[in-house]
């Protein structure tokens, strides 16, 4: 897909549905730790007690052996790490569809798919839709 | 001829979206308010963490701050009132000039440079790096998050601060008094609560709620609609801060205004 119709098909998603967006256009927020950028969407959203979001998160980060950088900030983190760090705050949106945007950008160092599904395996969320949007070029890496 | 009038006219355009973009972002953010916005609990540990910021942090400076330039204006008020013979109207003096006019004026200047500046910035760099978008596709809305938290923190801080000067300011003035006139406390506070009204009180707090409400809604404005270019982060603080200078300069204007009418009723 081109990057016109890739914009044009992740606005559709969004519109259609409240989906949860791991995308190189869509950031962390820089000032805050990744536990406060896990924890902002459900403590906004939702009326979920703070200690089951910090239990539910503890072993989200524990499951990706990212647990230690609870309280780092995004400039800390290797593209592999802000990568997670951008999943489990997508997956924070419950009963959404997910979407992974150019995962190659963000794991520029992953030659094809199998790192992501294998994240996504870790996680156990065969309950949850993913869909990936990427460039025509990248097909044979999936 | 018709290029002035083009030009003329384009100004006029820009000028109306501005304002009316200013207007409609202020009325969003006080519909947000009036709902109880902030009382979700994100944006609640926003607030506390911006009064922290812009209140708490500052506070050792400017004790000291108010401590010394408030004691050296009164100390200078205080000398031209004896040799002016003025003593009788000491009391008005204070009040009228050192805490009514002087003591917000100093704490907004103070908060416009120090927080006004920052704030502007911080959501310049945050639209730009396209933080607040990332909020918004997550149904967060940066109204409620960001911007509510930040103008009512900067409504407290105000508020708080020049109560804060006006009390040291006073204080001052009573140690003054008794050096230079060997004034009792009972005198002092007696001339003090006089030479006050009613009406004083409300447009003091009336001024320094539109001083905290103008010098945070500005710069969240200029900041939030700064296009997605690092070049327009420097631009956006420009415009944020001027709009900030004018705005003390007219809640200054219209705070005189209204205590000079109201005094002469």
């Amino acid at each position: 897909m081109s990057e016109t119709g890739l914009k044009a098909r992740a606005a559709a998603i969004r519109d259609e549905q409240r989906a949860g967006f791991v995308s190189p256009d869509i950031p962390l927020l820089s000032n805050l730790s990744v536990y406060d950028n896990i924890s902002l969407v459900p403590r906004y959203l939702t009326t979920e007690k703070d200690e089951s979001i910090r239990a539910e998160i503890g072993k989200l980060l524990d499951l990706l052996k990212i647990s230690d950088s609870i309280n780092k900030k995004t400039f800390q983190l290797d593209s592999e790490t802000l990568f997670k760090v951008k999943l489990l705050r997508a997956l924070m949106l419950k009963e959404s569809v997910t979407v992974i945007d150019r995962p190659f950008i963000m794991l520029n160092t992953a030659a094809d798919i199998k790192p992501v599904y294998a994240i996504l395996e870790t996680l156990d969320i065969s309950d949850r839709r993913v869909i990936f949007l990427d460039f025509e070029w990248n097909k044979s890496k999936y | 001829m018709r290029d002035f009038i083009e030009q003329f006219g384009s100004k006029a355009v820009n000028t109306f979206k501005n304002v009316s973009g200013f207007c409609v972002f202020c009325l969003k953010c006080l519909r947000e308010f009036l709902q109880g916005s902030f009382f979700n609990r994100a944006a609640f540990d926003i607030l506390v963490m911006q009064i922290f910021f812009t209140a708490y942090q500052l506070l050792n400076f400017f004790v000291v701050l108010s401590a010394v330039f408030g004691s050296i204006f009164i100390g200078i008020i205080f000398q031209t009132v004896k040799s002016f013979g003025l003593v009788q109207y000491l009391g008005n003096i204070v009040m009228g000039v050192v805490v009514l006019e002087f003591s917000p004026l100093i704490t907004v200047v103070l908060l416009a440079l120090r927080s006004s500046s920052a704030v502007n910035s911080e959501i310049a760099v945050m639209k730009v790096n396209r933080e607040i978008d990332a909020l918004e596709s997550f149904g967060i809305d940066p109204v409620v998050y960001l911007f509510l938290p930040r103008i009512i923190s900067f409504v407290i801080s105000v508020t708080i601060l020049s109560s804060l000067f006006a009390i040291i300011v006073l204080f001052s003035g009573f140690v003054f008094s008794s050096i230079i006139f060997e004034m009792s406390a009972g005198i002092f506070s007696e001339m003090i609560t006089k030479s006050i009204s009613v009406f004083d009180i409300i447009i003091l707090y009336m001024k320094t709620i539109a001083f905290g409400f103008f010098i945070s809604v500005i710069p969240l404005y200029n900041g939030w609609k700064t296009q997605y270019r690092p070049t327009d982060i420097p631009v956006s603080v420009l415009h944020g801060m001027m709009g900030v200078f004018m705005s003390i300069v007219f809640v200054e204007v219209v705070s005189l205004v209204a205590r000079f009418l109201l005094n002469s009723l």
